[in-house]
């Protein structure tokens, strides 16, 4: 199942430079990335394993937008992103980057499809929701299907298995077709027999074109991908 | 779009918040209830004693009284300030034997000036009322006469509820039976233009007899008696018989239709100021330079004052009551986010703003303010359109009244409209307490971290 190495000619999407972020711990500041600096081009697969508690997914995050660093730049294509407004960073949230969760992260109250079709909700006003509510639905079941799981639309999360959940999770994070997904330990709460099925999509996402990079503690899931990264005393090593 | 949906789903999956809308439900019931029957009891007792006094009076606080007081009657007539206009002579006196203050009335002018007209009991409505009796009619001895002078002296007395199959029994008026002579004798004090009683030492006694009584559910009314004018004229000497011009204590005026109250009292306090001048000129101001003239709303302040301050005590006190709905709305909501924070990282997560995330909360707030708000206006309507009915169960089953008319004096039936425009006001204010009990919440919603959102177990 190991990926074919691709271009290395391809643009870079996701350029981090100098990243660095730190956490209090009681009355001291521990300084899990040090300087962190990553490139990813267009259409590459890359993971970034580390031990726990290395700040791997404290990087990752940072470059979903989800956290902000202390020092340091990303840019997403030709875009410095912390320099965008509020507005900005949400949209390239909801429209460009798809975020896949170790936990899934869905909301219990909404069933698969409303689940999956959050950023899309997110993204619109209601007036313009209700114009392309069809189209929106349909986008939905598109993407569940790629997931496998079109008989589930209806159901709430709380009634699928994990690796349902993540699948759902996933469909959501590319709904909007992002130019980056990002997966923090996808395969991390699932039985191996879910995570193979998990770590099948993702390799079938990105045989499409699709640009990844995931976390993992696990070498043989990083061995999957085309490029691995190790995070170590806070900087990547193996670039 | 999603805000929408969320709001919705949180409404039905958080048992909690029901708790919230039975809240704010019970608080605008309350205000709702209370201030409808406060305006209604504070619109009777503006009512009934605006129907007492006509539109403007001129009163001078002595028992003397003052002078010239139908020459300024003929100025107003000119002036077009008034429909009609009245003399009242006020003072005190017995009435078998009773202390009880005296009105001396012309009264068809009276009831032309004020609403007494209908708060009569025999004479309700008639077009002249008078005090004149029959010539011929029956007392204990049998069949009685009353000479010419004797039958001017007809007395109107208060009556209580109670007390009317009384009078009806003893009256036997109507059918072709002669009228029954019910005797009332009078004692009434006579003081001069100077202020010093004079006439008999043990003041003028008459007899008068009962030609109607009157109702106005006033408290300060309650021990009071009406007679002719000019017969208590006489009997106080205000009618000029010690030389000096004739007297009043009151003059009461019913103003022009279309005149708003405040420009016609001014109006007439301008012409009155003047009248005033010209006989200060003449040297005849001496009983004119303290009268006052006042609005019936100013004249009878003492007898509407105590409903106003307790309706505005009302609305205090609920408005803290509201003020403890906002507490329990926002404990609810905070409780609520707290529960949420996860859901609200992942929305930011997907792209939802910040002020995205706190209109959820703003919004489910609102929703929980109309529901409760809906709820509570419903309730409140019913109990207050009831209210009389309520008011008779609770005091067949508990013995509980809840306005007891010895406290309520002059009600008849507990008030039972809502005002609609109250109540509108009453639904907004539930409406914003309840957002208002969200906002903190939401705001602290809006300013999470995504990250520090989704590591919340």
């Amino acid at each position: 199942m190991r990926h074919k190495a691709k271009s290395d000619k391809a643009e870079v999407i996701l350029r981090a430079r100098g990243l660095r972020k730190s956490y209090a711990l009681g009355r001291e500041r521990v300084e899990v990335l040090k300087g962190v600096n990553l490139s990813v081009r267009r259409g590459e697969f890359v993971s970034i394993m580390g031990a726990s508690g290395s700040g791997k997914s404290t990087l990752l995050h940072i470059l979903g937008l989800l956290d902000k660093p202390e020092a340091g730049e990303v840019h997403f294509e030709d875009r410095e992103v912390f320099g965008l407004s509020g507005r900005g960073q949400d949209r390239l949230r909801s429209r460009e980057i798809g975020f896949v969760f170790q936990f899934y992260h869905l909301l219990p109250e909404l069933n698969v499809e409303e689940n999956v079709m959050l950023p899309m909700m997110v993204d619109s006003s209601l007036w313009s929701w209700w114009a392309r509510r069809g189209q929106t639905r349909r986008r939905a079941r598109e993407v569940l299907g790629e997931v496998s799981l079109s008989r589930q639309v209806r159901q709430r999360p709380a009634t699928l298995s994990g690796g349902e959940r993540q699948r759902a999770a996933i469909a959501r994070a590319l709904v909007q077709k992002p130019k980056l997904l990002l997966a923090d330990e996808p395969t991390g709460n699932l039985d191996s027999r879910a995570g193979k099925a998990i770590l099948e999509v993702l390799l079938r996402l990105n045989g499409a074109g699709q640009t990844i990079v995931m976390v993992t503690h696990d070498r043989a899931v990083a061995e999957l991908s085309q490029r691995r990264l190790v995070l170590q005393e806070g900087r990547l090593q193996g670039q | 779009m999603y805000k929408s949906l969320l709001i919705w789903r949180y409404f039905l999956h958080k048992r909690v918040a029901f708790i919230a809308v039975v809240g704010v439900a019970l608080l605008v019931m309350a205000v709702l209830v209370v201030l409808s029957v406060m305006s209604g009891l504070l619109e009777d007792a503006r009512s009934r004693n605006h129907a007492w006094t006509g539109d403007v009076v001129l009163v001078r606080d002595s028992l003397v009284g003052f002078d010239h007081y139908e020459e300024f009657m003929a100025r107003l007539a000119q002036a077009e300030i008034a429909q009609a206009s009245t003399p009242v002579i006020t003072t005190y006196g017995l009435v078998m034997g009773s202390p009880t203050q005296l009105f001396g009335v012309r009264l068809g002018e009276f009831c032309r000036v004020t609403d007494f007209g209908r708060q009569m009991h025999l004479q309700a409505g008639e077009p002249e009322p008078d005090f004149v009796l029959p010539e011929y009619g029956r007392d204990k001895g049998g069949l009685a006469r009353l000479e010419a002078d004797q039958r001017r002296r007809g007395i109107i007395i208060h009556v209580r509820r109670d007390d009317r199959k009384h009078f009806e029994t003893l009256l036997e008026s109507g059918r072709g039976e002669p009228q029954v002579f019910w005797s009332i004798d009078v004692t009434a004090f006579a003081v001069s233009h100077r202020g010093l009683l004079t006439g008999s030492e043990l003041g003028e006694t008459q007899r008068f007899w009962y030609v109607d009584d009157y109702m106005t559910r006033l408290l300060d009314l309650e021990s009071a008696a009406m007679v002719d004018f000019d017969v208590l004229g006489a009997l106080t000497w205000m009618d000029g018989q010690d030389g000096a011009p004739r007297r009043t204590n009151e003059l009461r005026i019913k103003l022009r239709e279309g005149l708003d109250l405040a420009e016609g009292r001014a109006a007439v306090a301008s012409l009155w100021a003047q009248f005033v001048s010209e006989k200060e000129a003449a040297g005849q101001a001496k009983l004119l330079s303290d009268v006052r003239v006042e609005s019936w709303k100013a004249f009878r302040r003492s007898q509407i004052a105590p409903v106003e301050n307790e309706k505005s005590l009302m609305t205090v006190v609920f408005l803290l009551i509201a003020v403890v709905a906002v507490f329990i709305v926002f404990a609810i909501f905070y409780m609520i986010v707290t529960e949420k924070i996860k859901d609200l990282g992942i929305i930011k997560s997907v792209g939802g703003s910040a002020w995205g995330t706190s209109q959820i909360f703003l919004g489910y707030g609102a929703l929980v303010g109309l529901i409760g708000v809906v709820l509570g206006t419903a309730l409140g309507y019913a109990i207050v359109t009831h209210s009389n009915d309520l008011d008779g169960w609770l005091y067949a089953h508990f013995g509980w009244q809840l306005w007891p008319p010895d406290v309520y004096f002059g009600i008849e039936k507990i008030p039972d409209q809502v005002a609609s425009g109250q109540a509108a006001v009453i639904a907004v204010v539930g409406v914003l307490a309840s957002v208002v009990g969200a906002a903190l919440p939401a705001w602290r919603a809006a300013r999470l971290q995504v990250v520090e959102a989704l590591r919340v177990e």
